[in-house]
């Protein structure tokens, strides 16, 4: 049903009317922001990669083959806007900066391993997402995109493998790197929090 | 039965439930068994787990809210950039005559250029002498003594006697140099003296033009008949020969700047002085 809409819209997209992307953009405005904060971390590069990515999408529709999802073809393009500018430094705060803006923060995370742990849940989850955004820094930029595209936006290791036009083995083979390298980057945490099992 | 290196391989998938139902079941099997496989995936399960968090913070519904018409504005932009950069390539491939006036005015502005170096480099920043011009001596111009400047001037006004005598159209009767020789005989004495006084590299011009003069004034001292045409004439081609008047002369010039130069140094120093 949400497949035969979209069918619709987008062929409105390419005749030429503007109110038809206007409904496209309020549909994925929130997934892909969501999508490119968690690629870079910081509100800034977040809005601007989202809007290329849609300007992307308007400029380019006339190529989009309506057997794919819209939704795929989205994320393609987002994934490889990221990766471009990622290789082109382009990005207005480096994820390192974004991730040394709080050292205050960092500081208490450090203490807290030595001492006890946080009893605020609130200060546990910004301290946890601060070793998250840490550990995803060891990540290649294929394997981030391919573990947030799996683990945080939900995609079938297929549509990944479509996204990236690669096989699911490929697809399967970073994911499981991935999750292997966040293991070993995380693993002093877990055993703070008494999460590892003997 | 499969080795744990091939269970190891699904334990991402089965953790993202992509897993086949069959290969699922076999998994759980071995996982049952084995207590080094069944640690490594729960500890997988558990990083897994602490990666849950969703820790986005949103940006507001105002953000939202403008979404749109700040896409639209950034997307005016785009095409007007867009546009702007696509006319000039345009203009510039397609338009003769600009592309014309462009190569023009830079190769004028190219010219100019050239011409400001070359300019500079003859004028505006003169290079230290030619190796080979610098070996020689320049001209000094040292104050030599009053004696050598009026020693000079007597020589030219009785060689000019000489020089400007017509043997051809005077009666040889009224020839006589008696006086003439008086002079001579006097500088002569004279050059002895100077000979010694402009002992020096400085004066070493000057006392090479005393020594030729010297030689034409021996001649003239020496002098016997009183109709001696061929004498005369001998005399008249020594200093001709030796440019002994245009020697006398460029002291004369040498003399004179040197004198000039010396007043405008007096001047500004008096002006210097003023100022100050």
């Amino acid at each position: 049903m949400i497949e035969a809409e979209n069918r619709q819209l987008i062929m409105r997209i390419k005749q030429g009317h503007k109110e038809a992307f206007r409904e496209l953009v309020e549909i994925y405005k929130k997934p892909l922001y969501y999508y490119c904060f968690r690629l870079c971390r910081n509100h800034a590069d977040a809005e601007d990669l989202s809007q290329e990515v849609f300007i992307k999408v308007y400029q380019k529709i006339e190529q989009f083959r309506e057997e794919a999802k819209i939704q795929t073809w989205i994320y393609r393009i987002a994934s490889n806007a990221f990766i471009d500018k990622k290789r082109r430094k382009v990005f207005v705060i480096s994820e390192t900066d974004s991730f040394d803006r709080d050292t205050q923060i960092d500081t208490e995370v450090m203490q807290s391993h030595e001492s006890e742990i946080t009893p605020d849940r609130k200060t546990e989850s910004s301290i946890i997402q601060k070793h998250i955004d840490r550990a995803m820094q060891k990540l290649s930029d294929k394997e981030k995109t391919v573990f947030i595209l799996k683990h945080y936006e939900g995609l079938a290791i297929k549509e990944i493998a479509a996204i990236f036009k690669t096989s699911d083995g490929t697809v399967k083979s970073h994911l499981f790197r991935a999750v292997q390298k966040l293991q070993s980057a995380l693993a002093f945490y877990r055993s703070d929090l008494g999460l590892e099992e003997s | 039965m499969q080795s744990c290196k091939n269970y190891k391989k699904y334990f991402v998938q089965a953790l993202y439930t992509e897993l086949d139902a069959v290969v699922l079941e076999n998994l759980q099997k071995h996982l049952e068994k084995c207590t080094e496989c069944r640690k490594e995936y729960n500890q997988m399960k558990n990083t897994i787990k602490q990666l849950d968090i969703n820790n986005i913070k949103d940006p507001g519904e105002e953000y939202w809210d403008n979404y749109w018409s700040n896409l639209e504005n950034r997307m005016v932009e785009d095409s007007i950039q867009r546009a702007n950069s696509a006319a000039q390539r345009k203009n510039f491939s397609t338009h003769p005559q600009i592309r014309t006036w462009t190569i023009r005015i830079l190769s004028a502005a190219a010219m100019l250029l050239i011409g400001i170096g070359i300019g500079y480099l003859y004028f505006g920043n003169p290079e230290p002498m030619d190796q080979s011009i610098k070996g020689l001596t320049p001209v000094k111009m040292t104050a030599y003594p009053q004696e050598a400047v009026d020693y000079l001037d007597r020589s030219k006004i009785l060689l000019l006697g000489f020089i400007n005598f017509d043997t051809d159209n005077i009666d040889p009767t009224s020839m006589d140099f008696s006086r003439q020789q008086q002079v001579a005989n006097s500088l002569i004495k004279q050059a002895a003296v100077l000979k010694n006084d402009l002992k020096g590299r400085e004066n070493q011009r000057v006392l090479a033009l005393i020594k030729e003069l010297e030689i034409i004034l021996l001649q003239i001292s020496n002098y016997e008949k009183e109709f001696d045409i061929p004498a005369i004439d001998l005399i008249k081609s020594g200093v001709d020969n030796n440019a002994i008047m245009m020697k006398i002369n460029l002291e004369e010039i040498m003399r004179a700047s040197s004198k000039d130069n010396k007043t405008q140094n007096k001047d500004i120093s008096k002006k210097n002085i003023k100022e100050l």
